[in-house]
């Protein structure tokens, strides 16, 4: 081990991370966000968490109030926003809403990749963006193409991804792990590795938005799932970011999250189930020391993975899919091998 | 400002001004945001201890300070951490040398963050 990382705290070095190791008290106050900073999209995708094309009658948060929610963020503490959409390139002003921040935190972009051409990512790298995560869920534009909805898609990714690196951006690519796609995992990866992509990220497909009413067609078997993921050879050139066993972490004690209009939800994926209050009516600390969210930042649990919690620091797995599956917050993950009790992930509770 | 070729007991040492500090206190740990190139570093106690006395004081002296704080007798194991700790905060760009001849007076100062 390098004797230097004495100084640095778990992960040692350059901590892009999540944080690990849950405290032994609750954080008094947010240190990263994610903003989901619309839900406008370019695209039509199958496994559309926000339900993006349905027409919602409330209206979203301006470019100004999503400054004024960023200064209230910096003056609690957080020095790291993680933004999404719906596709983030489609809010009016983004771009400089992220030169206006990147001073005084680090951001990361996650976005579908059509619209980043050679000037824009030039512009991201000069404006310091950290990183930019691009959904990619196929190696073939066949089927990446048919899950997204738009044909030509994929190949509009795939030149956003290569503009991004030569502009020289750390650039990671996401892949949502289901049936439709699952055959081309190892294809997705090797692809990675040819177009210089470092980080590759493999997701699990959450019963949210679309993906609800199709979830007996999309939803892999948790052995399914698993064997896809031993299967897996990547390039050593690739990085693997997966959270399955034994990566299986509970994030919800370092988690915060604003949704397009202003409802503080925890997590992305928590969206459907909780509102901690609304950021244009209060504070964002307010809604932080909510009572679920502190029971949530908790990290109480029935049961714990012992592996998972050791390689995380945390206990229980996902939140969200604990409570997809089971009903309650502190039930165990039954995306995790040793905390599944034979649950039939192809089949969302009655 | 000049970026650390070697860590010499004169030379002078000082945290860049545009980094962001977040002190986790129920991690016992501080976060930093480091902008051009954007990163996000944690730092132990130690590495954040030798991070805030680099504060345009000469090395010797930081780690002086350093062995007084955390190492007690132990001073050769101290010495050397310190001097770890301080390349590998520079190798993060995370401090820098001030030039020869600047007063020490006009460059202390505490965080940006």
């Amino acid at each position: 081990m390098n004797p230097a990382a004495a100084f640095f705290a778990p992960p040692t070095g350059a901590c892009l991370e999540p944080l690990q190791q849950v405290p032994p008290r609750p954080l008094e106050r947010p240190v990263k966000t994610t903003l989901v900073i619309t839900e406008q999209c370019n695209l039509d995708c199958r496994l559309c968490y926000g339900d993006c094309k349905l027409p919602k009658p409330r209206r979203e948060l301006t470019d100004e109030e999503w400054r004024s929610i960023i200064d209230d963020l910096a003056a609690c503490g957080v020095i790291w926003l993680y933004i999404e959409g719906g596709e983030p390139f489609l809010k009016s002003g983004f771009v400089d809403l992220l030169a206006d921040n990147t001073h005084r935190m680090f951001t990361m972009v996650r976005t579908n990749g059509t619209l980043i051409d050679r000037p824009l990512a030039r512009r991201l790298k000069e404006i310091d963006v950290g990183i930019v995560l691009v959904d990619l869920w196929g190696a073939t534009a066949a089927v990446h193409d048919g899950l997204t909805g738009v044909p030509g898609s994929h190949e509009r990714s795939l030149r956003g991804i290569q503009s991004l690196l030569e502009a020289g951006i750390e650039t990671q690519m996401l892949f949502i792990l289901n049936r439709r796609n699952v055959a081309e995992l190892q294809s997705y990866v090797e692809l990675a590795g040819q177009l210089g992509v470092r980080t590759a990220g493999i997701l699990r497909l959450y019963p949210l938005g679309r993906v609800k009413e199709q979830w007996s067609e999309l939803a892999l078997s948790l052995s399914e799932m698993t064997k896809a993921l031993d299967d897996l050879r990547p390039p050593t050139s690739v990085r693997i970011m997966q959270s399955w066993h034994p990566r299986n972490a509970n994030c919800c004690w370092q988690m915060s999250a604003i949704n397009a209009f202003g409802d503080s939800i925890g997590c992305a994926y928590l969206r459907e189930y909780v509102n901690f209050g609304n950021v244009r009516g209060m504070p964002f600390l307010a809604t932080w020391n909510n009572a679920q969210a502190v029971a949530l930042r908790s990290g109480v649990v029935e049961r714990s993975c012992r592996e998972c919690a050791s390689s995380q620091g945390s206990h229980g797995g996902c939140r969200s899919t604990a409570y997809a599956f089971h009903g309650r917050f502190d039930a165990p993950d039954p995306f995790d091998v040793e905390l599944n009790d034979g649950i039939d992930l192809t089949a969302l509770p009655g | 400002m000049a970026s650390i070729s070697r860590l010499c007991p004169d030379e002078r040492v000082r945290q860049r001004r545009d980094l962001v500090m977040r002190p986790i206190l129920e991690l016992g740990m501080c976060m930093v945001y480091r902008p051009r190139p954007a990163r996000i570093i944690s730092l132990n106690a130690s590495g954040w201890l030798l991070l805030r006395l680099c504060d345009g004081s000469r090395v010797g002296d930081i780690e002086a300070s350093y062995l007084e704080l955390l190492h007690g007798s132990d001073r050769q194991t101290g010495s050397r951490d310190a001097q770890m700790g301080l390349r590998a905060l520079a190798e993060h760009d995370l401090i820098l040398a001030e030039p020869d001849g600047t007063d020490p007076a006009r460059t202390s100062g505490g965080d940006d963050g």
